[in-house]
């Protein structure tokens, strides 16, 4: 990774309220400029939060308090004033969501919600506005632009909405993209479509990507780092043919070895890791929270292992207390017996 | 559109006689023979019989029903049992003082609950929310006549400001007019204000959580920009529809209104035809108030299909 383009250094955010709940617990990560760091994770273990809070839309949310530190462009998000931060978001970072029929208001037609990022930062001619909006939704690949930026989002596919919400997040040329699973909502044909748009437009504009996804074959095919979470902590993260290759924590072993392989056997059975994650919001176990899960769990994981290098590369870190020796060999070995 | 636009005008009609048909039985069918009410101690059975007959009261229900449905759509609602004076008259001199007060109340209203709900939706989670918030639910148990009483007794009585009821025509003095309707309109205001202020608040609390107001935040927008432009028209429109469902709340609230101020106005004919079953003028007031009721609901979903883009470019 060359220059970092956002650097976020021990990232918390907790359910206000005086419940104890840490929903994102001291995460820290970086991306370097055009790069990819995709967060993958079970459902529920903080990827959202984490994403909205990189943005800023947890900061003035009185159900969060945050706390860490988010440098981009120079600055750091989290000492900025409710006017600057506005004026980062949707200019510097922008971000996708998960569900294009619900993520577009449904009063105002296309081009007016893709004109009003222009129109927040700065841009003022409506003639300018229009063209660029044109422009945008060609570049995202709805056909007759000049007359569909008049429609209203029912009047929109899924497909096409996601489109128009890439379109609305491009505008401003942003240089960080957060992009919060989003392809989950669409059918696999569509699915396949937004995630090339999203890897062409991101090469086409330089921009550092942030994704979120649940498919590990989609990072395989456009990270360039990720990162692994489990119970609103970062459990391992590191280069993708690093951490694809040799996993140090038995969740990133267990995410791996139950990718269905295009050549398994059929009707042998996935592996699967057992039991379910806890929920964040009731409280997690002392020390690891993976522990309960874990099949080889030792007494020390009570308490909570730092996040370390253990493995060849120094830029690849696990949280986990088992030697090298397990971690290289065994976990290695639970994850290629389940892709043989 | 224009289909769907057919489909409740049709709805409109079948609504209407359906409810002719209501207010005809209704009366017809009470207990008590209207021409002995009218004749009041004149009568002996002798005169009751002629009266009855006179009346048209002899003849069977559906003779009956259809006359006065042939009548009525030619316009005519008949006379008054009481004053015999043609209840279209009195119908028409009555409904300029009620439509005053209903539109100057539902106008102030909706004028000051609007904002009001959008600005606590918005601020939900600031203490100061909270007893304006508490006064909201105060208003809505409270009658609304009690608020009324207690402006007379403080505008009228105490310091003599304004009069305490009564109506003057806006033909023959504007600024009397309006000095009259000041308190029944504060009144009926102030009755309509708390639940539509409730209404507000939590349709617009609710689309404060949806997506696209978070994408409208990720773009950059600020508090205000968000709430005029995204909160704002996505909670009118179910507003404007609460509202045409509370037309029936408006329309009884008035009768209250009109009789605490004793304005001339239909909810104050059509009580005091109810008390001297003056049955004509019953079914005229009740048919106005139905046809005024649907009318303006038809208004509305015109309104809404030019509002909501969903129905009008389907
Ligand atoms: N407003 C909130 N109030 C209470 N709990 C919340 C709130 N928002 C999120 N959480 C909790 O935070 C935890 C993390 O949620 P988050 O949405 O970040 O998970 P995720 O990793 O994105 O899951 P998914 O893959 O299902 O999208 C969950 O346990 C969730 O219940
Ligand atoms: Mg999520």
């Amino acid at each position: 990774m060359s220059e970092a383009l956002i650097d976020i250094r021990n990232l918390t955010v907790r359910l206000a309220g005086g419940r104890d709940a840490v929903l994102v617990d001291d995460v820290s990560l970086a991306v370097g400029k055009g790069e990819v760091l995709c967060i993958v994770g079970e459902s529920g273990c903080g990827k959202t939060v984490t994403a909205r809070s990189i943005i800023g839309l947890t900061r003035h949310d009185p159900r969060f308090s945050l706390s860490g530190e988010i440098h981009f462009e120079g600055r750091d998000l989290m000492r900025l004033g409710a006017d600057e931060l506005r004026q980062v978001q949707g200019a510097g970072i922008a971000m996708i969501f998960q569900d294009p029929m619900t993520s577009l208001n449904p009063l105002h037609r296309i081009g007016r919600q893709i004109g009003e990022v222009l129109t927040l930062h700065g841009k003022h001619s409506s003639t300018e506005i229009r063209r660029r909006t044109v422009e945008l939704l060609r570049q995202v690949g709805i056909p007759n632009p000049e007359t569909r930026i008049d429609d209203y989002p029912h009047q929109f596919s899924g497909g096409m909405r996601q489109r128009a919400m890439i379109a609305m997040a491009l505008a401003c040329s942003p240089s960080l993209l957060i992009a919060d699973e989003p392809t989950t909502a669409l059918d696999v044909t569509t699915q396949k479509q937004i995630l090339t748009l999203i890897k062409k437009l991101k090469v086409d504009y330089g921009m550092g990507l942030i994704l979120i996804t649940h498919d590990l074959g989609i990072v395989a095919e456009i990270a360039d780092r990720v990162m692994v979470m489990y119970a609103g902590r970062c459990v391992e993260i590191g280069a993708v043919r690093a951490l694809f290759r040799t996993p140090q924590h038995p969740y990133t072993a267990g995410l791996l070895a139950s990718i269905p392989a295009a050549n398994r056997v059929r009707g042998e059975r996935l592996p699967s890791i057992r039991g379910v994650p806890p929920i964040l919001s009731e409280g997690r176990p002392q020390g690891c929270a993976f522990l309960p899960r874990c099949d080889f769990a030792l007494g020390q994981c009570r308490n909570l292992p730092p996040l370390k290098a253990s493995g060849a590369e120094t830029d690849h870190l696990d949280r986990c207390w088992l030697t090298p020796e397990v971690k290289n060999q065994t976990l290695r070995r639970l994850q290629e017996g389940a892709q043989a | 559109m224009a289909i769907y636009l057919l489909v409740r005008i049709l709805g409109g009609v079948v609504t209407l006689f359906c409810v002719s048909a209501l207010a005809f039985f209704a009366t017809a069918l009470a207990p008590g023979n209207p021409a002995a009410v009218l004749l009041g101690n004149l009568a002996t059975p002798e005169r009751i019989a002629a009266v009855t007959e006179q009346m048209g009261l002899d003849k069977p229900l559906p003779i009956r029903y259809a006359i006065w449905l042939k009548e009525m759509l030619q316009g005519n609602l008949g006379t008054s049992n009481l004053s015999f004076k043609p209840v279209n008259d009195l119908v028409l001199a009555a409904l300029p003082p009620t439509l005053e007060l209903a539109a100057l109340s539902l106008a102030l209203a909706v004028v000051i609950a609007i904002p009001m709900g959008l600005i606590l939706a918005q601020n939900r989670d600031r203490w100061w929310t909270r007893p304006l918030s508490g006064l909201v639910t105060l208003g809505i148990s409270v009658p609304g006549f009690w608020v009324g009483l207690l402006l007379i007794v403080v505008f009228s009585m105490t310091f003599k400001l304004l009069p305490s009821g009564g109506y003057v025509p806006m033909t023959r003095s504007v600024s009397g007019n309006l000095r009259a309707m000041i308190l029944p309109v504060l009144t009926l205001a102030i009755y309509l204000i708390p639940s539509l202020v409730r209404f507000v608040r939590v349709t617009a609390a609710n689309v404060l959580r949806e997506d696209y107001i978070d994408t409208a935040r990720a773009k950059g927008a600020g508090a205000w920009r968000i709430l005029l432009q995204h909160v704002a028209p996505n909670t009118l429109i179910p507003t404007i529809t609460y509202i045409g469902l509370q037309l029936g709340v408006l329309i009884s609230g008035a009768i209250v209104i009109e009789i605490i101020f004793s304005i001339p106005g239909l909810g104050r004919l059509g009580m005091n035809a109810v008390l001297n079953r003056d049955y004509p003028v019953i079914q005229g007031v009740v048919l106005l108030a139905a046809t005024g009721y649907v009318v303006v609901n038809l208004l509305i979903d015109l309104a809404y299909s030019l509002i909501d883009p969903r129905i009008r470019t389907r």
